[in-house]
């Protein structure tokens, strides 16, 4: 099967400002795949080239098949990060623009189209109504649904689920998923990596311009195994020095996760797992698995202690909002 | 190319079929199409009442009183107002062409217009009813002035003028040239038609007896004095006709103004539409369906279309005007094509800067700044056409027919005047036109594309130019 996105040696600059460099990437058709990184990352520029809103200034790319995605316009589903809609434009009107514009020419499969996601958003009799006295939620599903309208072969999502409360995140992402699961190849972006993590099978990540990562979810948490057990003491008076007694525990610490055993590369996770819950008086141990957070401060840790900084604040910054 | 369409479609209609526009472009002239004759009609039949009082005269020339007292007279003014209305057709004609020919016999002209103008105030209104007061000849000014500040409740009683007749406005004094003449004290807000009926009473009166005095024939002098003008023949390969002069500088000028108001339109809108899709971030949910080309120029069709409409609507009821007054012979139809030509070169140059514009600001009032040096460009080309009705042929003007901006508006004037410039400088100046045209929309559409998805700091010129670098 051929790739639905291909890059090779991608690079934008904007003046000065390397906004995306060197990036090379193959993006399988059928496959969902999520672009995650802080904010200013790279991610919509790449997303913007991939679109040819924006053009590259070296490099190779291909989308569908076809050399740019102006060739292709018509099979891809786009919802930007910058979204919008006509204010004083009626629902319907919009997204049958929008349709036409995505080469719809029956008018009649199209008035079906709209009047079938519309019943599927729950937002059937907003039909008539101007865009402007929409909530941002509601305007925000409109959206979803100019992207999809044309059925399309590949959807490309930026930030799809800000501004959502949780239960329209949970429709969206019910919804991303069924395209998805008919075939169309689905790439996302977004700066909360616990998103990433529950829907997308294969992660790209960016940062500062460049993909430091790129691999399926179970891939990525084989190679960036914290290899440490999370247990909770049953009481305050619990001598946590005591773990260290274990055989393959290297050392203890405590952090926001928790209480944490920090084992040693050739120690026996599960064995040191059993020793704990069997020996100590805790309510509960588990053996850790890595978050994409973790993955990608650990990756930028490596570049510099102030890049993890500000990062791992950005991505908390972002999360509370 | 479909979807160009869809987007200038899309661009018309949210400009064009709305209530706003409807009501702007159509409905309100014509309203006024319907208000003008109706405001006709109230004029000519608001007369005024009838002004009633008393008309004091000093006359210290010791002459005029008798038949002042005789011609101020209800049944006098009536029937010298029956006379005057014989004379305005003859004396419009005439007035018409002295009109047209200013230079030739001006003072001639503006005399017969106030002819005219005395005529039509005598037309208006009822015939006032005066009683006069002939004072003495030595009579105290002041103390007769003070008549016009009594009020009374009897209008019969209440004075309206003061007449105050020079001593030598009959008779000269020895050894001068001149006459004297007359001063007319009037209450405040006096009805000026009232005025004007004493004042032509009473010069009528002291040329008579001027003319009595000289021993001259008054009847006989008027028609010595008075040549029929007739309207200048023009002759053409059908033979001849009337010339309509007034008509060589009135098309070339409505030309010029529904050109200017065209592209103005159409440009306006277009800014205000890219600015509204950009402020509202709708841009790249576009963007995402069409190129930024297809989206510049769909909208550039769309507006197009908006301004070429009103231009038409305009010019239809300008030929419609045409049609019904019989002046169809002064239209060339040549004229109308390369009307639609120039407005074409003109509105693509105007709307690829307003786009430009639009796709840089984040909001209209940013735009104001980058505006100017475009409106400015707009406005000179607009008020340097306009010397070139009276000297179509002159160098300046061949030049400035020939340099975009300005040659979209010149060469209008310039072709609909009486000396039409030859038909290559019109295919050159189009050339050229389309050269600038299509510089103009590469210029757009660098900064169209660049400036479409950048938020922020509004940007200056030299930010545009970068802009256009890194496109």
């Amino acid at each position: 099967m051929s790739d639905a996105i291909h890059m090779k040696g991608v690079r934008k600059t904007f003046g000065p400002k390397v906004a995306v460099q060197g990036i090379d990437l193959a993006i399988p058709q059928g496959s969902m795949y999520g672009f995650i990184g802080p904010n200013g990352a790279g991610k919509t520029t790449t997303i913007r080239m991939i679109m040819s809103i924006l053009f590259p200034d070296a490099g190779e790319l291909s989308v569908l098949g076809k050399k740019s995605a102006v060739e292709s316009k018509d099979r891809i589903g786009y919802l930007p990060e910058e979204r919008g809609v006509y204010r004083k434009m009626k629902v319907r009107t919009f997204l049958e623009h929008m349709g036409k514009l995505k080469g719809m020419s029956s008018e009649s499969q199209l008035k079906k189209s709209v009047n079938e996601w519309l019943e599927r958003v729950e937002l059937e009799e907003a039909a008539n109504k101007k865009c402007e006295e929409l909530s941002k939620g509601m305007q925000q599903k409109i959206q979803f649904i100019s992207c999809v309208l044309h059925k399309p072969d590949l959807l490309i999502l930026d930030e799809p689920f800000s501004g959502l409360d949780p239960v329209n995140m949970r429709l969206l992402r019910d919804l991303i998923k069924e395209q998805n699961d008919s075939g169309v190849t689905v790439i996302f972006s977004t700066h909360v990596m616990q998103q990433a993590e529950s829907i997308c099978d294969h992660i790209v990540m960016i940062h500062q311009g460049e993909k430091v990562l790129d691999d399926t979810i179970q891939a990525i948490r084989e190679s960036h195994d914290p290899r440490s057990v999370l247990y909770t003491p049953a009481n305050g008076s619990f001598n946590h020095d005591a773990l260290t007694s274990i055989a393959g525990v290297r050392s203890i610490t405590s952090s926001e996760r928790g209480h944490e055993a920090l084992l040693d590369d050739d120690a026996d996770q599960m064995g040191v797992l059993r020793s704990i819950v069997a020996g100590y008086d805790i309510v509960g141990a588990e053996l850790r698995r890595p978050t994409l957070e973790d993955v990608f401060i650990e990756i930028v840790r490596g570049d510099s202690e102030q890049d993890a900084e500000t990062i791992r604040r950005s991505l908390t910054e972002e999360v509370a909002s | 190319m479909n979807k160009i369409l869809h987007v200038a479609y899309r661009e018309f209609a949210s400009t064009a079929l709305t209530k706003g526009f409807i009501f702007g472009a159509l409905v309100l002239p014509a309203i006024f199409a319907v208000l003008m004759p109706l405001i006709g009609f109230l004029f000519d039949n608001a007369k005024a009442p009838a002004d009633v009082g008393r008309v004091a005269i000093i006359d210290r020339s010791q002459m005029l009183a008798p038949m002042l007292d005789e011609r101020l007279q209800p049944e006098a003014l009536a029937a010298a107002r029956r006379g005057s209305t014989q004379q305005l057709t003859e004396q419009m004609k005439d007035a018409q062409n002295a009109v047209q020919n200013p230079d030739q016999e001006g003072e001639d002209a503006t005399q017969q217009l106030d002819t005219i103008a005395g005529a039509v105030d005598t037309l208006l209104g009822e015939t006032p009813q005066f009683s006069i007061d002939i004072l003495d000849t030595d009579a105290n000014l002041e103390e007769a002035q003070q008549r016009l500040r009594q009020e009374s409740d009897d209008e019969t009683q209440r004075t309206l003028v003061v007449l105050e007749i020079d001593n030598n406005a009959v008779v000269r004094n020895e050894g001068e040239l001149d006459y004297g003449s007359y001063t007319l004290f009037a209450r405040p807000k006096t009805d000026p038609r009232t005025t004007g009926t004493i004042e032509r009473t009473v010069e009528r009166a002291i040329k008579d007896l001027r003319y009595d005095l000289a021993g001259m024939d008054k009847e006989e002098l008027r028609r010595i004095t008075r040549v029929e003008r007739r309207q200048v023949q023009e002759v053409t390969e059908k033979g001849t006709r009337s010339s309509k002069q007034a008509m060589q500088f009135i098309l070339p000028g409505a030309v010029l103004v529904l050109l200017f108001m065209g592209v103005m339109t159409g440009g306006q809108y277009l800014l205000t539409t890219t600015v509204e899709e950009k402020s509202s971030r709708v841009v790249e949910v576009l963007l995402s369906a069409v190129s930024p080309m297809e989206l510049m120029f769909g909208k550039i069709v769309g507006q197009m279309i908006v301004g070429l409409s009103l231009t038409l609507i305009y010019t239809s009821l300008g030929l419609v005007a045409l049609f019904a007054f019989a002046l169809t012979d002064f239209l060339e139809w040549l004229d109308l094509f390369y009307m639609v030509i120039f407005f074409l070169i003109a509105y693509v140059m105007i709307a690829s800067f307003m786009a430009a514009i639009g796709s840089a600001v984040n909001e209209m009032r940013e735009a104001q700044s980058l505006m100017a040096p475009v409106m400015m460009g707009l406005i000179f080309a607009f008020y340097l056409s306009f010397p070139a009705l009276l000297s179509p042929s002159a160098p300046w003007a061949v030049a400035l027919s020939m340099i975009p901006p300005f040659s979209p508006f010149t060469m209008l004037v310039r072709i609909a005047s009486t000396e039409p410039p030859p038909t290559w400088q019109i295919w050159l100046s189009i050339l050229i036109g389309i050269i600038a045209a299509y510089a103009s929309v590469w210029f757009a559409a660098k900064v169209f594309r660049v400036g479409l998805l950048m938020y922020g700091k509004p940007p200056n010129f030299r930010t545009l130019i970068k802009w256009i670098r890194m496109a």
